[in-house]
């Protein structure tokens, strides 16, 4: 089911990073190369062997790297490889998306999913899903900002910042 | 005096043919020290004709009830084995269907009620009073009496749904009645359906059913019969000799609601339990057992 | 500094229609790191990879990179020639720029940009690869069988044959376990005694088998190629070396009628007792709790008439450590059971067929018993109430099986077919009788599986009534059974003189308990399992451990030994090397910032974690860290995301390598 899209040409391009265990989602991936299935390039995707081995500061760092936006994928909860690997990446995620929120993350820039082995067309509904919300909403500031802000400004001027800035 | 307290929910057939059940249901209460008020302005639950053709219908009725118990404190109590299962019906199915929930909330312009807890008489006398007190309040202990249990389809039935003992095998009644010193016989068709309401449009099929328990019921040596359904007992007591006609057979089972036979038990007399009432004599079986 | 190769693979056309293999070659030569770029058009083909290996001697390569299709198709490949190169296989990596880029993309332009961005990832990510050695453990070449069934014994017999040590473990007395009860067989009506005996026999005479009886399985440490088993043999007040098996005591002993669970309870035995005459061993067992001796303290005559001087009441449990490499766990099945379950058990039974206190409704292995020419009836079919030839008998099929609301919604697979046999059976016994079935499907897959149930029906004339059993009850000597035959849409009722019900096949109790002790993970009925339901049908995720049997799951004779004999080839092939070799990728603690939380030893799916105590030389405790056994980690990585402390790491997969691929973006 080969998907034909008019090209088309956007003012923005998000990139979209793509954290997957190798069992499930990176061969859903690859499905969806031997079937020939067409979606957005924006999509980088970096491999683990379970979504137990994500630790939610990759994506932290991701959104610091200019991510716009962030996919997390795995096995179906009870399939996977590691027996229980993705209950724990799904309980840590359920907590850490509360705290990304907190801190004034928009959750639409992250997207967590199961796509197994045989799910080839869903990776393409997922990616191709998730880039055109990411563009819809444009690109993402807050981090960018908070990155700066990290960058002493003065603003935030007390001694101790001071002499700790100086000795750097 | 306990401090029990109750909304009663009679139904439409103990404030006609099953008036004896109500009138013992009464003085029993009474006797246990067992507060019991009537919901005031309560309506027909509908069984059983009903929820066979319309469910909206038969749902929003029990729900109007539901509703309309709030009026008095104390958990709801139920004798009649249809309503009880229309109640309990009512709030499984409302409480699993928000849509159903919604238009019977239309229905009967206002909110369901969920919560309120119906129970069978059955229920409070093993229960919520328990055997032990019950046990305490009996005079005259009926151990001569070999009593065979009827439950019928609805008391237990079905499986999740009234929860009110084991689907299949249930003791809540031997429990009750064995409290009051009755002896309790095992036999096979206490589950069994006795045919209802076809009493009326297909007598044969009841004449067949109620044949099969009296049948058993006899051969397992029961003295007497004790039900908690006032359909039961019509179909028992009321056909009783139309079956001995039937099927040539001769039984002469007097058929007792639970409340008449705990009430004998506690000392009462045979007008406020309405014995004579009974279409099977009981008074020659009470009289030779001396519990009169 | 490093120096890294990277190669573009063309794939014929698969990559270069799509993807600009030069320019990303291009744009992968101006990475900082690497060295050598080039384009090719079969990365894969044997002189793809002479090119590769020739760049990694010439130009002096340290890393390499191969751009081609996805690492699940031919990382092993390009691994390998790295290491005939001379470089540990780690220290490549590959950039899938087909599966993830060229098939999925239509534009030239955007896909080559992403194939240039893809390789500068996993530029980054290679430059902190790792020199990982493979991980080798010792193997000892001896299993251990759980269960002396058909199961087990098959499995001990062909690991055994292939010339390894097996230590066989049985609860019981004799091995044989169900099989030994049954009395023929579907679909060819052999006898089950003659089939099963030889292969006890074998067992025992085996000189590659040591075989415990009467024994449990106590305790389990280690791992794979290295466990350590104890194993309780309870007291048999019968000196096994001793006892000659003349089963004179048996005879005497004046407590003889205690019900024989062997036959069921319907035959009786002694206080001292083999629980059958074809016995493995041949070694009686005192019952202490029926045992005169053990009760009151007198009698003791059997070790009076004990020639050899076996019978020992003083004998106490003994505890036996077994350092295996391998364990099958072939523990069985039992029958559920229509009695009053106790409260809190999500398994209900059945009230409607009276909780089993009708004498005459009995369970299908009962019925073996009766149809066994060694069993209490001596083959006759007689029911167990008056001992009477039933001529009405009524079978009922999916009793808790496929019964959701009796807490089991599986089917037991095996009753379809044993019902058609007994169906057979009784016919074949009594010539007069008339066998009904009461089914919901007959499920008939196997080899002259469905030839043989038609045969019940068309030769042997039993009636199959589809529909279900509302209620059975006595009536006088008979029982009634009233149930529905949704075929013509009545109800019937058949007054029988025996039922038979095709109760649920169901784990031994305390199969939970053992799973835990071996660390393995069983279902929500408790069966065990498997590591994958098509491709790892025999192995546990736990490495070194293999099922067989019924304990995985409902199955009958000819699966159990196909089954039995697979996990035995498992651990043959297991037993094949001196050491075990295994990927490398395993979890490994720094010792240094570990603050023996032991958050990590909660969420490891695999129990690799141990605690370790680290001491000064003087032995003093200074703290205690977590340790990863890395012949036990699989390389999941858990550990590492839960690590509050980030003092573990996981090899191949460590923070350091994931954030420089985010970091190249």
């Amino acid at each position: 089911m080969t998907v034909h899209h008019a090209k088309q040409k956007h003012d923005f391009e998000p990139k979209i990073i793509a954290f997957v265990c190798t069992w499930c989602t990176y061969a859903g991936a690859d499905l969806a190369g031997t079937s020939r299935m067409q979606y957005p390039t924006n999509v980088r995707v970096v491999k683990f062997p379970c979504t137990g081995r994500i630790d939610p500061v990759f994506i932290l760092k991701a959104f610091q790297q200019g991510a716009d936006g962030v996919l997390v994928s795995g096995c179906h909860p009870g399939d996977c490889h590691y027996m229980a690997g993705n209950f724990h990446a799904r309980r840590r995620f359920a907590a850490f998306r509360k705290l990304l929120e907190f801190i004034g993350v928009d959750l639409q820039r992250l997207q967590f999913s199961w796509v197994s082995a045989a799910e080839g067309g869903k990776w393409v509904e997922v990616v191709t899903e998730l880039t055109e919300q990411v563009r819809a909403m444009g690109p993402m500031q807050e981090f960018k900002a908070l990155a700066l802000e990290e960058q002493w400004s003065g603003r935030l001027d007390t001694p101790e910042l001071q002499e700790a800035y100086q000795a750097i | 005096m306990s401090d029990l307290r109750y909304s009663y929910y009679p139904g439409c057939s103990l404030h006609a043919s099953a008036g004896e059940y109500d009138l013992s249901t009464r003085e029993l209460f009474a006797a246990l020290g067992i507060g019991l008020e009537e919901i005031p302005d309560w309506i027909c639950c509908g069984a059983t004709p009903a929820h066979n053709v319309d469910e909206l219908l038969s749902l929003s009725l029990s729900a109007k009830n539901l509703a309309l118990a709030r009026q008095v404190p104390g958990d709801m109590a139920v004798a009649c084995a249809s309503c009880f299962s229309r109640l309990k019906f009512t709030q499984h199915i409302l409480g699993e269907n928000e849509t159903k929930r919604q238009l019977v909330e239309k229905a009967i312009d206002g909110p369901v009620h969920l919560e309120h807890r119906v129970k069978h008489l059955l229920e409070i006398l093993a229960r919520d009073l328990g055997l032990d007190r019950l046990t305490q309040a009996v005079k005259k202990p009926l151990g001569t009496l070999k009593v065979a249990c009827y439950y019928g389809c609805l008391l237990t039935r079905p499986t999740d749904v009234p929860n009110l003992d084991c689907t299949e095998a249930p003791t809540i009644m031997e429990k009750v009645i064995e409290a009051a010193g009755a002896q309790t016989i095992a036999w096979s068709h206490r589950l069994e359906c006795c045919g209802a309401n076809f009493t009326l449009s297909r007598p044969g099929v009841v004449l067949q059913l109620s044949h099969a328990i009296l049948d058993s019921a006899k051969a397992a040596g029961a003295d007497c019969i004790m039900v908690a359904c006032p359909l039961c007992h019509g179909n028992l007591d009321i056909r009783q000799q139309e079956i001995e006609g039937v099927y040539s057979a001769r039984y002469g089972l007097p058929v007792f609601y639970i409340t008449q036979l705990l009430g004998l038990a506690l000392g009462l007399s045979v007008e406020q339990l309405g014995l004579d009432a009974l279409i099977v004599n009981p008074l020659p079986l009470l009289n030779e057992r001396g519990l009169l | 500094m490093s120096r890294i190769g990277v190669f573009v693979c063309h794939c014929g056309e698969n990559i270069a229609r799509t993807v600009d293999v030069e320019r990303v070659a291009g744009a992968a030569g101006q990475l900082p790191g690497v060295a050598f770029a080039t384009d090719y058009k079969y990365m894969c083909s044997d002189p793809g990879q002479g090119l590769l290996k020739k760049a990694i001697t010439e130009q002096r390569l340290t890393h390499v990179v191969v751009a081609a299709c996805s690492p699940r198709m031919h990382e092993r490949t390009f691994r390998k020639a790295v290491e005939q190169a001379g470089l540990n296989p780690f220290l490549c990596e590959m950039a899938n720029i087909r599966e993830h880029c060229s098939w999925v993309h239509e534009d030239r332009e955007e896909a080559t940009a992403k194939a240039i961005e893809i390789v500068g990832m996993l530029v980054e990510r290679v430059k902190r690869n790792r020199v990982l050695p493979t991980i080798t453990v010792p193997v000892t070449k001896k299993a251990l069988v759980i269960g002396g069934g058909i199961a087990g014994i098959q499995a001990a017999l062909d690991i055994a044959d292939a010339g390894h040590q097996v230590v066989l473990v049985e609860r019981e007395p004799s091995i044989g376990g169900h099989m030994a009860q049954l009395s023929e067989t579907f679909p060819t009506l052999d006898c089950s005694q003659c089939i099963m005996t030889p292969k006890m026999v074998d067992v025992a005479n085996h000189p590659n088998i040591t075989l415990h009886t009467y024994s449990e399985i106590e305790q389990v440490d280690g791992y794979i190629g290295n466990f350590q088993v104890t194993i309780r043999k309870k007291a048999r007040s019968v000196d096994e070396q001793i006892c000659t098996g003349c089963g004179v005591c048996l005879t005497k002993c004046p407590q003889n009628k205690i019900p024989n669970r062997f036959d069921r309870n319907l035959g009786t035995r002694s206080a001292i007792y083999v629980p059958f005459p074809q016995a493995v061993p041949n070694i009686p067992v005192i019952d202490r709790e029926h045992c005169t001796k053990f009760k009151t303290g007198k009698c003791g005559v059997c070790q009076k008439v004990c020639g050899p001087g076996a019978v020992d009441f003083e004998q106490e449990d003994r505890l036996v450590v077994e350092p295996v490499g391998a364990i099958v766990v072939a523990t069985g099945f039992e029958l559920y059971s229509i009695e009053e379950k106790p409260k809190g058990s999500p398994i209900k039974g059945y009230g409607e067929f009276g909780h089993g206190k009708i004498p005459d409704v009995i369970d299908g292995l009962t019925f073996e018993r009766l149809a066994s020419a060694s069993g209490p009836t001596g083959g006759k079919i007689l029911r167990p109430s008056d001992g009477k030839e039933p001529k009405q008998v009524v079978f009922i099929q999916c009793v808790g099986s496929r019964a959701r609301e009796k807490g089991i919604s599986y089917c037991s697979k095996i009753c379809c077919m044993y019902t058609a046999k007994h169906t057979m059976l009784f016919r074949h016994k009594v010539h007069d009788g008339q066998a009904y079935v009461f089914f919901m499907d007959a499920r008939t897959p196997g080899k002259g599986y469905d030839e043989f149930w038609r045969r019940s029906i068309e030769e042997e004339e039993a009636v199959y009534i589809r529909g279900m059993v509302s209620r059975l009850y006595q009536k006088g000597d008979k029982i009634v059974v009233m149930g529905s035959d949704i075929a013509v849409g009545v109800q019937v009722e058949i007054e029988a003189d025996l039922v038979v019900l095709a109760t649920a096949v169901q784990p031994r109790q305390g199969a939970d308990a053992l799973a835990q002790k071996l660390g393995i993970s069983y279902d929500k009925y408790h069966f065990y399992s498997e590591a994958h339901a098509k491709l790892k049908p025999v192995e546990c995720a736990t490495a070194g451990i293999y099922l067989a049997g019924v304990c995985q799951g409902p199955k009958d004779i000819p699966d159990t030994v196909s089954q039995a004999s697979a996990a035995a080839a498992k651990v043959m092939t297991l037993f094949a090397r001196d050491q075990l070799e295994r990927e490398p990728i395993v979890a490994r603690v720094q010792e240094r910032n570990c603050v023996g939380c032991f958050a990590c030893m909660k969420v490891c799916p695999y129990g690799a974690i141990e605690e370790k105590e680290i001491r000064d030389r003087s032995g003093k405790l200074l703290k205690t860290v977590a340790y990863v056994n890395p012949g036990v980690c699989a390389g999941c990585g858990t550990c590492q995301a839960t690590c509050p402390s980030k003092s573990v790491e996981l090899d191949g997969y460590t923070d350091e390598q994931i954030i420089s691929m985010i970091e190249a973006l």
